[in-house]
């Protein structure tokens, strides 16, 4: 559905941004995980059209999108890491201003707002001005104009952070149901939202994508690996510490048992993604 | 500790650099630009310190404020610093501090450089320095204290850096205006128009450079911190400190937005959610979505609406305080073209462009600044819908801001019962409107194209600066494209409306349209889409971009290549360049005898609605010298290179195309008194690209030719010389012999051959719409081919100074008799004054002017020695009146429309027509032969009889009338001179010879009476011979001192060789 082939972007500073990327998606949710810094937000910039690589093709349903922005732009959602809004106006009337902007024919667009509002649980605030709105509320808000259109391509660059967990669960529901038939690409730090969401998955890390694929797969490879001990371990690649009632515990990927206490997990997204990390880390 | 803090920000701000580096440099180059020879340094120096703190720190100022002062609020980091352990008073004192300290060295920075500039002239000396210290303590630094506390008051007191900018604008803006009615020498063309104004500003100045300025009389070297001066600003600084203070204890604007939040609160719960007022539907066309969007953003936003309401009244007042001015003493009816000339030409393009360029900068970075762009790029708007809704957003707010001007200026006119033309208002307002559109398009593509609002503000910034201020033509630099998306046209005249410069208006708006449209263009191609982001690369940019930016670059190129080819276009140090070369290939000639003109032959073919005009001249050249000439040099001024040139008996042996110089060698060596004639053929066309120059007008109404510089020119050009001496020294020439006309009194001067009179005879054709007037009498008149041919013929030799004109205006002649002599006053252009009901009375008024001069003249000096003398009403094309000889040139609107006010003392039009027609005998009979001498002659001694002719007409309360505004106008002209005063016969500037002449000369009728003077001037005009040996200043000088009683010859000899000009106010 969406190819990028050899992209590459590099700012006037120096960044190199983007470095070689060649990655293919299919329909259906792809998270994109990645630190700060990896490059996630620049590839979301110019997966939207809103800046243009250096070198390198980009193709969203046979349609090369660098020679047809507009093309692209007519199918896509688009939310942005952080956004603001315009003083002085409600929430429908910002709705309804990116609507038109949007080219939605004003009935259908007046259908779809309300929906939307239902939706993202703002219909009591639909006459509120969004500058005025909490940190979740305005997100909810950046939700619900991306899907305005029925986007064929959803672009989200964090789109839970500052959701409360009742949203975060409502949002879930929504993207499973909108990902049928086309493709929501996410970008989050949250593992476990790419974990609960996405078939696909792709790994960023300093401007290149180090692994993609179904998550199955990119998980299949640390079964039977992955480790938890009370006693920091000595040997295997750490994955992580976490506390159980005041307790540390580690995570260890090792082929061997660490240690005498250590106990064989399941493994996950995120040890997948720590394990990436720490490989970074040690090279 | 904080304030370093505050200057380890400051040293890593991109704009802090740029205004470090501007300012300085703009320093540097204004040195450069204003080089005036006899100019004291302090002065210059002053003069450039204040130029600096004028224009460019309100500029810098604004520029820092926002990112230094609002930054905070601007880049939402306002919670995290509110949070730290510093207190407010603290924090803002620190900033304040460091600011004001940033903004000085900028500017001490510049006044330093200027100092080392002029270090390097050679009348330099230790009070240049002391000036310097002092300009820094009493202009520099309360300049810097005020604007930056007005900077820390406003950034306390508004969210966004759009009304930072708007305040520094309208101060700049506001201060430039208060100078320009208030006679600052440092800006062009200004004068004392409200003499109560300035009287306040000598007091009240903000900055205080009126009362420095009235210290620049003319002996004063420098000025002094008079009390005046100490008290302002003491008062200025204390009321500095007062804002500062109220900056540093305001209520920090988090505060004021919680309270805000709660009064809403408080107001939402006693109004139910679902009677709260939504936002009116918006249409579901994105392109008509993004109009309305963007007009909103434009037209309804508190600021805008503020400032549009201001502009709107300073319109109104405008209009309303002068709308029948005419000049001193003198009203109009008025018309709307009268109202509406007060503001479209200065007002309306001005506030125009300065809001057609905030206005762009909000349009281009609005979802930016709301933190909106990415989501809203993102949305499948196309670029041409985005940028062309901004651009028809902009024409929206363009049309209000006409219809804004409109409104006031009508209101104006209800008001004082003026009549009101819709046609005239539409057309002017139009044509006006139309340049300030396409400066905010441009405005707007620059906006799209480049991705830092910064970089896009700041250009736009520099197009204004170079469209509205002196700064480029202060470094010396000027070109008619610098006035960017401006066109030449000039203010429409009750004659001929827009005729003198619409034919120019035209090109110059199609050219920028297409420069605007391809910017357009570009910038559809390569828009950031509001987002910052390269969404296009110069790299991959569309061909119909590449197309753009050719056709842009294209048409620019060409336009400058056929104004050069209409005429070329020559730089002040281009010109000077071609003298100095003249001087150095052709300064020999000037020794060498070169017969002169004695008759001229011309037939002129005027094709008005073609703007065209040929000559075939004819002149006859005789040897009046006692040798035999060879050769002779003939040449041509720039621009006016004859088609054809001949000479009989005489070749053609070299000639120089750049100076437009030919030698001819004669067959035979011409004996004394032999004629030989030289015939040349000229055709003159009416420029495309450039405004008629003043004196060769081809205009469909209007034609007129002067024969200056038109005729070829014989021998050594004196005129065409280099003057200034530190430029002669330059260029290697050696110091020019131009004594002083007081020294005439030790060795009397030569007067030059080629001011011998010449005989005219002029045949002019038209086509039979026209009437023709030249010097002479008609003696045939013909029609042939649809064309009116008139013949005419000077009985007695004239001063050489032919003219020819053709015009539409219907003409009538009226015998004077004044003494044994009738004279044919044929007036013309008188009949087109019906509305204003005075035609009959501005006719007798002419008629008895001219009458009573004549007569006066003929009484008590010599009669008039031709037979016909035509008064001409003309269009606007430059001077009040202008006299030829047996032509007299008089604006339409001062001499026909214009009368009296109720309260004026003296008649302008009776004063001015006496003036002119004093010029038959002061100008065209005396005064012209020598070259170094000649203001006196003509321009003093036609003030006296000014003085007299009122007298005798009207009475000594109307002369004393007169002296009393004559002496207020020389006043105000002493205030900001630059330059040391001279005494009377050696003075040229304009103040001296009419406004101080009519005082020393009223001085002299209360201590000699007129019969003295009469008789001196009846001496005068007994000795001159013209062309042989003319009369000068000091002629009449030491006439006067002979015959006047001995109390008063020291008074008489002080008031016309005496430099102190005290007693005279």
């Amino acid at each position: 559905m969406l190819t990028m082939t050899d992209v590459s972007k590099t700012y006037s500073d120096g960044t190199k941004a983007l470095n070689d990327i060649s990655l293919t998606l299919p329909a259906g949710m792809v998270g994109l995980l990645g630190p700060n810094g990896a490059g996630k937000s620049s590839l979301m910039r110019t997966l939207a059209c809103l800046q243009a690589p250096d070198t390198g093709q980009i193709s969203f349903n046979n349609t090369d999108i660098q020679q047809s922005p507009q093309r692209l732009r007519e199918q896509l959602g688009y939310l942005p890491q952080s956004f603001g809004v315009y003083p002085h106006m409600s929430c429908v009337a910002l709705l309804e201003h990116i609507s038109a902007l949007k080219n939605i024919p004003r009935k259908q667009a007046k259908q779809q707002i309300e929906e939307l509002l239902t939706l993202t649980n703002l219909t009591a605030f639909a006459g509120k001005r969004v500058s005025t709105f909490s940190g979740g509320m305005r997100q909810r808000f950046g939700i619900a104009q991306a899907l305005l259109g029925d986007p064929k391509l959803l672009i989200m660059d964090e789109p839970t952070a500052g959701l409360d967990p009742q949203e975060r669960q409502r949002l879930h529901s929504v993207l499973i149901r909108l990902s049928k038939n086309k493709l929501v690409l996410l970008s989050t730090h949250i593992v476990e939202d790419i974990e609960h969401l996405c078939p696909h998955a792709a790994f960023m890390m300093q401007g290149a994508i180090v692994d993609s694929g179904a998550i199955p797969a990119l998980i299949a490879p640390m079964q039977h690996n992955v480790w938890e001990t009370s006693a920091q371990p000595a040997e295997g690649i750490m994955l992580g510490e976490r506390y159980h009632f005041g307790q540390p515990l580690w995570r260890v990927y090792h082929h061997e048992r660490p240690g005498a206490d250590a106990v064989a997990c399941r493994a996950t997204l995120q040890d997948r993604y720590f394990l990436e990390l720490a490989r970074r880390e040690v090279n | 500790m904080l304030v370093s803090n505050e200057w380890r920000l400051y040293v890593r701000q991109p704009l802090v650099w740029l205004c470090a580096l501007g300012l300085p440099g703009l320093s540097v180059l204004l040195v450069q630009g204003l080089t005036v020879a006899d100019l004291q340094l302090a002065k210059r120096l002053t003069m450039l310190n204040i130029t600096v703190v004028m224009l460019a720190l309100p500029v810098v100022v604004a520029a820092l404020t926002p990112p230094l002062l609002q930054r905070d609020r601007l880049h939402t980091m306002q919670e995290l610093i509110s949070a730290t352990r510093t207190s407010q008073f603290t924090r803002r004192l620190n900033r304040f501090v460091a600011f004001l300290s940033l903004v000085a060295v900028i500017c001490f920075c510049g006044s330093v450089l200027q100092l080392l500039m002029l270090s390097q002239h050679p009348l330099f000396d230790a009070s240049v320095i002391y000036t310097a210290l002092k300009n820094s303590l009493f202009i520099v630094a309360p300049a810097c204290f005020l604007y930056c506390a007005a900077a820390l008051l406003i950034a306390q007191r508004v969210n966004s850096a759009l009304p930072v900018y708007a305040f520094f604008a309208l101060l700049w803006i506001g201060y430039v205006m208060l100078a320009s009615v208030t006679g600052s020498p440092v800006l062009a063309g200004s004068s004392i128009i409200h003499p109560s104004l300035y009287e306040a500003m000598l007091v009240a100045d903000p900055l205080g450079f009126t009362a420095i300025f009235a210290q620049f009389t003319g002996d004063q070297t420098n000025w002094s911190a008079n009390p005046t001066i100490v008290l302002n600003r003491l008062a200025w600084l204390t009321l500095s400190a007062l804002l500062v203070w109220l900056a540093l204890n305001a209520r920090s604007m988090l505060n004021r937005n919680a309270k805000r939040v709660l009064w809403w609160r408080l107001r939402k719960t006693a109004m139910p959610d679902n009677q709260m007022k939504m936002p009116a539907a918006i249409t579901h066309h994105p392109f008509a979505t993004l109009l309305v969007s963007a007009t909103k953003v434009l037209l309804l936003n508190r600021v805008m609406l503020f400032v549009m309401a201001l502009y709107a009244g300073a319109i109104f007042s405008e209009v309303l305080a002068a709308i029948d001015y005419a000049e001193p003493h003198s009203v109009l009816t008025p018309l709307s073209i009268d109202a509406l000339n007060r503001v479209v030409w200065d007002m309306l393009p001005f506030a125009g462009c300065v809001l057609m360029a905030l206005w762009s900068w909000q349009l281009g970075w609005q979802n930016l600044r709301n933190g909106a762009a990415e989501m809203l790029a993102a949305t499948p708007v196309t670029n041409i819908q985005l940028v062309m809704a901004q651009a028809s957003a902009l024409c929206l707010a363009c049309l209000v801001l006409l219809g804004i001007t409109a409104v006031a200026v009508v209101v104006a006119q209800l008001l004082v019962g003026s009549q009101i033309e819709a046609g005239i208002y539409l057309r002017m307002l139009t044509m006006t409107g139309l340049p300030v559109l396409l400066f905010g398009w441009l405005c707007l593509a620059l906006h799209h194209v480049m991705r830092s609002a910064l970089v896009a503000g700041g250009l736009c910034l520099l197009l204004l600066m170079v469209k509205f201020t002196p700064l480029l033509s202060l470094a010396g630099i000027a070109h008619p494209l610098l006035d960017i998306a401006g066109t030449p046209l000039q203010p429409a005249d009750y004659l001929i409306g827009f005729s003198r410069s619409e034919q120019t208006f035209w090109p110059y708006l199609f050219m920028w349209s297409i420069v605007v449209v391809g910017a357009l263009v570009l910038a559809i191609n390569k828009t950031h889409r509001g987002a910052g982001f390269v969404l296009q690369s110069w790299r991959s940019l569309s061909r119909s971009g590449w197309l753009a930016v050719g056709v842009a670059v294209v048409t620019l190129v060409g336009f400058h290549l056929a104004l050069e080819q209409e005429r070329p276009y020559m730089t002040p140090d281009a010109r000077y360049a071609l003298r100095a070369e003249y001087e150095k290939q052709y300064g020999h000639w000037e020794s060498r005898v070169q017969p002169v003109v004695t008759h001229i032959d011309t037939q002129v073919d005027f094709f008005p609605h073609k703007r065209l005009a040929t000559l075939k001249l004819t002149l006859h050249l005789k040897n009046l010298s006692g040798e035999s000439i060879k050769e002779v040099l003939v040449g041509s001024y720039p621009g006016f290179k004859p088609e054809m040139l001949t000479l009989s008996a005489g070749q053609l042996t070299s000639h120089n195309q750049r100076l437009q110089q030919s030698v001819f060698q004669l067959d035979s060596p011409l004996l004394p008194g032999k004629t030989v004639t030289l015939q040349a053929e000229v055709v003159v066309k009416g420029a495309r690209r450039w405004l008629p120059s003043g004196h060769q007008v081809l205009l469909p109404e209007f034609s007129y030719l002067r024969g200056i510089p038109l005729l070829p020119n014989i021998g050594f050009n004196r005129q065409y010389t280099l003057r200034d001496a530190v430029r002669r020294e330059e260029f290697g020439l050696a110091a020019l012999d131009m004594p002083l006309p007081s020294s005439f009194m030790d060795a009397a001067p030569v007067t030059t051959v080629q001011s011998t009179p010449v005989t005219l005879r002029s045949v002019v054709s038209s086509p039979v719409s026209h009437t023709v007037h030249t010097q002479g009498q008609i003696v045939n008149q013909w029609l042939a081919s649809n064309r009116r041919y008139t013949e005419f013929a000077t009985a007695e030799p004239v001063r050489n100074i032919p003219v020819w004109l053709a015009t539409v205006q219907t003409s009538t002649s009226h015998r004077v008799t004044a003494g044994e002599r009738s004279v044919d006053i044929n007036l013309t252009g008188l009949t087109r004054n019906l509305k204003s009901g005075s035609q009959a009375s501005a006719q007798q008024v002419h008629l008895q002017a001219v009458t009573d001069t004549l007569e006066w003249f003929s009484a008590q000096l010599t009669p008039y020695p031709y037979k016909q003398l035509t008064l001409l009403f003309t269009p606007e094309f430059g001077p009040s009146g202008y006299a030829l000889p047996q032509v007299i040139l008089m604006s339409h609107r001062l001499a026909v429309r214009a009368r009296p006010a109720d309260d004026a003392g003296f008649d302008q039009r009776y004063r001015r027509m006496a003036h002119e027609v004093a010029h038959q005998w002061f100008g065209h009979q005396i005064g012209y032969g020598v070259q170094a001498d000649g203001s006196f002659l003509i321009e003093s001694l036609a003030k006296y009889a000014e003085l007299v002719l009122i007298e005798q007409r009207f009475g000594k309360a109307a002369m004393q009338s007169l002296v009393d505004y004559e002496r207020q106008r020389y006043q105000h002209a002493l205030r900001g001179r630059l330059t040391a005063t001279r005494a009377i016969v050696d003075a040229y500037s304009s103040p001296d010879v009419y406004a101080r002449a009519t005082l020393v000369f009223a001085r002299l009728r209360e201590l000699l009476g007129d019969e003295p003077i009469v008789s001196v001037l009846n001496q005068l005009f007994e000795q001159n011979a013209p062309g042989q040996k003319s009369v000068t200043s000091m002629d009449f000088v030491t006439r006067l001192l002979a015959i006047a009683p001995a109390q008063h010859q020291e008074e008489v000899k002080r008031l016309l060789l005496g430099k102190d000009v005290k007693p005279l106010l």
